[in-house]
């Protein structure tokens, strides 16, 4: 399901950076965005209503190729047309985005698929829709939300990283007697963004001394640590999460970016094809783990160009994953 | 007709396709009409070579048919973005065969304008606006994900002061002398690449890159801003491209240095206080960089 979440907040929608007024007969269409080709409920009956029940329910892909589905059946449904468009003014951003959103309103216990898609919003350079999505954790957290004052002023576009950590920071304060995790993942994730690695360093430290043998955040640590320029205490905290999960490709394929960043090419490369092969026996298709082979590719592609051998670059540039993984020595 | 492989030569590479296949797909919405017109160069290349080596043509999807599958794509699938019926194309010689393992694209788009006045915009009147050409090139390979590459060629631009070149390395044969206040003139190439084929906003990302590159280039429009070189003007236009656009992992901009001489008048009486210059075809300078994200590890 993280997987999920995480696919969502890859997929995105450039806006002007002027951002015009947008006039109520202009279609998504229009706007380029980029519906999926192959919708299964391409003509599903009342994909509208469906959409929405599925986005309550927090069963997210779905809902959003029923919406889609949607406004494709007919773009001139006023009532579909009519929350897309306002959706969209109110999150300016991204239409997934937008149903994450729409769904935790309507179902706010969702705060870890919320925090996951902050993370993943940050990791793709998103940062604004990042902080959003960190404020709306807030927002929707009972635990926090009284710091709100008012709800609705926050969304009023730019600078808005700084307000969100000032809150996350007082949230902490005002808990300082003990340790939340989750919102020390927050803080790490916008000092991230900031990036102010060596505080967000101490964030992940902070919710690692509460949840020890938690795979993802010795995972964020390390890739924090990465950013920073700290390679070799990077190096740790993925071995550890991979100590902990053996199979977790992410911090596989954060280990190669590393050695890549210290000069161990022939390593990194050993790394990535270690990932790509995990990936290829889960036999997964999932889109967003389609999305994640890419950025593997690319990064080995970037490993072997540094080896002075033109035909595993090669092999590299037609997936033969096969003949890489003999040249390395590696089991297949 | 058939011959044996010849022991002494092997293959590198082959390929085969349709180019400058011309097609325009209209989208009415009520009386309002889109339009686009592209060109498409369309390559495949086949498992087996029997066809170049022994002339056995069964496994040949004729060029021809290959014309008319970029026509009938364009009425199934409709056209959006030049990068998305890239990708469709793609998509349907590497699924609807089992013996096509590579399908290249590449594709321009005809820069129609839909007419405008005073902020009202025509329903189905276009002017043709060569300012800018917007290409891709969509790569795919059986069972990987596809490369798409986007891009803008012959945007030729200009200005008359705030660039200037000195400071350079000097040696025997260095005529140039430093110059503090001088013209630039260059028909940008740039060439980038996305780290993702979903969801991306692709003619976006490409007005994005165009009004970038004329930022960086130009400048405040009461002031301007100084060049104190090519290649330093190239690298802050990719580096704010990068920045502005996530889904842009590399990008590649090449930018001519068109010259423009003042031109000695005295011998005809005159004196020419820096009024008339002469276009310089040739030779021209050429300054090129491709820059990349740097991997970043992922939380």
């Amino acid at each position: 399901m993280q997987a999920e979440w995480e696919e969502l907040a890859r997929r995105n929608w450039l806006t002007d950076n002027d951002r015009p007024q947008i006039p109520s007969n202009v279609s998504p269409y229009e706007k380029g965005y980029y519906f999926h080709t192959d919708n299964p409920f391409k003509d599903w009956p009342n994909a509208f209503e469906e959409g929405l029940r599925k986005s309550r329910e927090g069963e997210l892909p779905n809902a959003v190729l029923l919406l889609e589905a949607a406004v494709l059946q007919d773009p001139q449904d006023s009532e579909v047309s009519e929350w897309a468009y306002k959706t969209t003014q109110r999150f300016f951003r991204c239409f997934p985005v937008v149903c994450v959103c729409r769904c935790l309103e309507l179902h706010p216990n969702n705060l870890q698929a919320l925090m996951a898609l902050a993370v993943s919003l940050t990791n793709t350079g998103m940062r604004q829709e990042a902080a959003e999505a960190l404020l709306s954790w807030i927002r929707h957290n009972p635990k926090y939300k009284y710091l709100l004052k008012s709800p609705l002023s926050v969304f009023i576009s730019s600078p808005l990283l700084p307000e969100v950590k000032d809150l996350y920071l007082e949230a902490a304060q005002h808990n300082s007697d003990t340790i939340d995790p989750d919102l020390q993942t927050g803080l790490g994730v916008l000092y991230n963004l900031s990036s102010e690695f060596n505080k967000a360093v101490e964030a992940f430290n902070a919710a690692l001394s509460v949840r020890p043998e938690d795979y993802l955040l010795w995972n964020r640590l390390g890739a924090t640590l990465a950013n920073g320029d700290r390679s070799e205490e990077a190096v740790e905290a993925y071995t550890r999460a991979l100590e902990l999960q053996p199979g977790f490709i992410r911090s596989r394929y954060n280990l190669g970016i590393s050695c890549i960043n210290m000069g161990a090419h022939r390593e990194a490369a050993g790394h990535f094809l270690t990932a790509l092969s995990l990936q290829r026996k889960s036999r997964s298709r999932q889109l967003s783990h389609q999305v994640m082979s890419g950025n593997i590719w690319t990064a080995l592609r970037i490993a072997l160009s540094m080896l002075d051998q033109p035909e595993l670059f090669q092999a590299a540039n037609i997936g033969d994953l096969d003949l890489l993984m003999r040249a390395f020595n590696l089991d297949m | 007709m058939g011959t044996t492989s010849n022991p002494n030569v092997e293959f590198v590479r082959t390929g085969y396709g349709k180019n400058m296949v011309k097609v325009l797909h209209i989208h009415r919405e009520g009386i309002h009409h889109h339009i686009t017109e592209l060109i498409a160069d369309v390559q495949l290349t086949l498992k087996t070579r029997k066809d170049y080596l022994t002339g056995d043509n069964s496994d040949i999807i004729p060029t021809d048919t290959i014309k008319n599958t970029v026509h009938a794509l364009a009425k199934l699938k409709g056209i959006k973005t030049i990068e998305g019926f890239a990708l469709d194309i793609c998509e349907h010689f590497l699924t609807a065969f089992n013996h096509v393992t590579r399908v290249r694209v590449n594709i321009d788009e005809v820069p129609w304008k839909r007419l405008e006045k005073n902020g009202v915009e025509h329903t189905h009147a276009f002017i043709l606006c060569p300012e800018a050409w917007h290409f891709c090139e969509v790569e795919q390979h059986l069972s990987m994900t596809p490369v798409v590459h986007s891009g803008i060629r012959d945007m030729k631009v200009l200005k008359t002061t705030q660039s200037g070149f000195e400071g350079f390395l000097r040696d025997r044969f260095t005529t140039l002398t430093d110059a503090k206040d001088r013209f630039f003139c260059t028909s940008v190439y740039a060439r980038w690449r996305y780290n993702t084929h979903v969801n991306v906003a692709f003619d976006a990302a490409w007005k994005t890159v165009k009004d970038t590159i004329i930022q960086k280039f130009a400048g405040p429009y009461d002031r301007g801003e100084y060049s104190p070189s090519v290649q330093k003007t190239l690298y802050d236009t990719q580096v704010l491209v990068l920045d502005r656009i996530p889904q842009v992992e590399e990008i590649e901009i090449i930018m001519p240095n068109q010259h423009y001489f003042i031109t000695d008048m005295t011998k005809i009486g005159l004196s020419n206080k820096d009024e008339v210059y002469l276009p310089l075809d040739n030779p021209s300078g050429n300054i090129t960089g491709t820059i990349r994200r740097k991997p970043r590890a992922k939380m």
